[in-house]
């Protein structure tokens, strides 16, 4: 993958994550059941921390995208 | 293969990170708590495979992997709700902790990597027994966390038996094991022999004192593991370099 590759997987993995961990579930729990918020898959009930740690993942991905990018640009 | 190594490099810098942690929390009375361990596994996990996959291996690589690795792990504990009662778990979660976890880190990373890449004896030998003996301490400890789960053993009675003796015995029984593991290669020239030294030291130590032979058995295959782990990621990162 090129930089511009990385550097859009990068924004958008750091806003989605950043969403899903930064914004408190009160905020946006009525506009957001889509956003799987209290959702079953496979019979595991979706807690608010599983998405807690998927946004810790996305941001994770955004990070060594970005670093990616810096690295490339050297 | 490149990809097969960076996994289990990864994979062993993870485990010697968290086998570190281990330590210092239970001979400090924090408590180790299963749910909490595999979170920490996963993120430091994930941070340094992606680190070492879509970056690179180094000294740079290192560092910026043990600092992001702990920093996200303290972002999750910031955000994700308390499942545990904080009266009965003390729990690594101030803001300090982080400063710990990356010396840890750092420890775990640059033993892999000196292991590696070191042209210097001692070096290199220091950096294979750290990450030999300390990933096989946290394949054991975590042996014996999810069978006191899977036994119906309560979260809170299992805290109570993780105590620091639990630990430091089959760690420094470890340590021992891949020493001598060591040694009998230098002495005998003979590949298989180290394995098996590293490995009957920890089996007749963890044997001897549970009085388990599953337990026993199951040390010695942590020893087997862990041997094939960081000779598969070493020979990877050699035929790559």
């Amino acid at each position: 993958m090129e930089k511009r590759g990385w550097l859009i997987l990068g924004i958008v993995t750091g806003i989605c994550g950043s969403f899903y961990e930064f914004i408190p579930r009160k905020t946006i729990k009525s506009a957001a059941e889509f956003l799987l918020f209290d959702a079953n898959v496979l019979g595991h009930r979706i807690r608010h921390n599983d998405l807690i740690l998927a946004g810790t993942i996305l941001l994770i991905i955004s990070f060594v995208s970005f670093y990616k990018v810096y690295k490339l640009s050297k | 293969m490149k990809t097969y190594s960076n996994f289990l490099f990864s994979l062993a810098v993870t485990a010697v990170m968290n086998a570190l942690d281990m330590i210092y929390h239970l001979a400090t009375g924090w408590a180790v708590h299963l749910n909490y361990v595999a979170i920490k596994l996963t993120v430091i996990f994930l941070a340094t495979f992606m680190i070492t996959q879509f970056i690179g291996i180094g000294k740079e690589e290192g560092i910026a992997a043990s600092i992001f690795g702990p920093l996200m792990f303290y972002v999750y504990y910031v955000f994700a709700g308390p499942t545990l009662n904080r009266e009965i778990f003390r729990l690594d979660e101030q803001f300090w902790f982080i400063f710990l976890h990356i010396l840890l880190m750092m420890i775990a990373y640059f033993a892999a990597w000196n292991f590696i890449s070191s042209k210097k004896f001692w070096t290199k030998t220091v950096g294979f027994v750290i990450a030999v003996s300390f990933t096989s301490a946290a394949l054991y400890a975590l042996f014996v966390m999810i069978r006191w789960k899977s036994a119906g053993i309560e979260e809170e009675t299992a805290a109570k038996m993780m105590t620091f003796g639990f630990i430091i015995i089959p760690t420094t029984a470890y340590i021992a094991g891949s020493i001598l593991g060591v040694i009998a290669e230098r002495l005998s020239k003979k590949r298989f022999m180290d394995v098996l030294a590293a490995a009957l030291v920890p089996t007749v130590i963890i044997g001897f004192f549970t009085k388990e032979i599953s337990t026993a058995v199951f040390s010695l295959i942590f020893v087997f593991i862990s041997y094939y782990m960081v000779h598969t990621f070493k020979s990877g990162f050699m035929s790559d370099a």
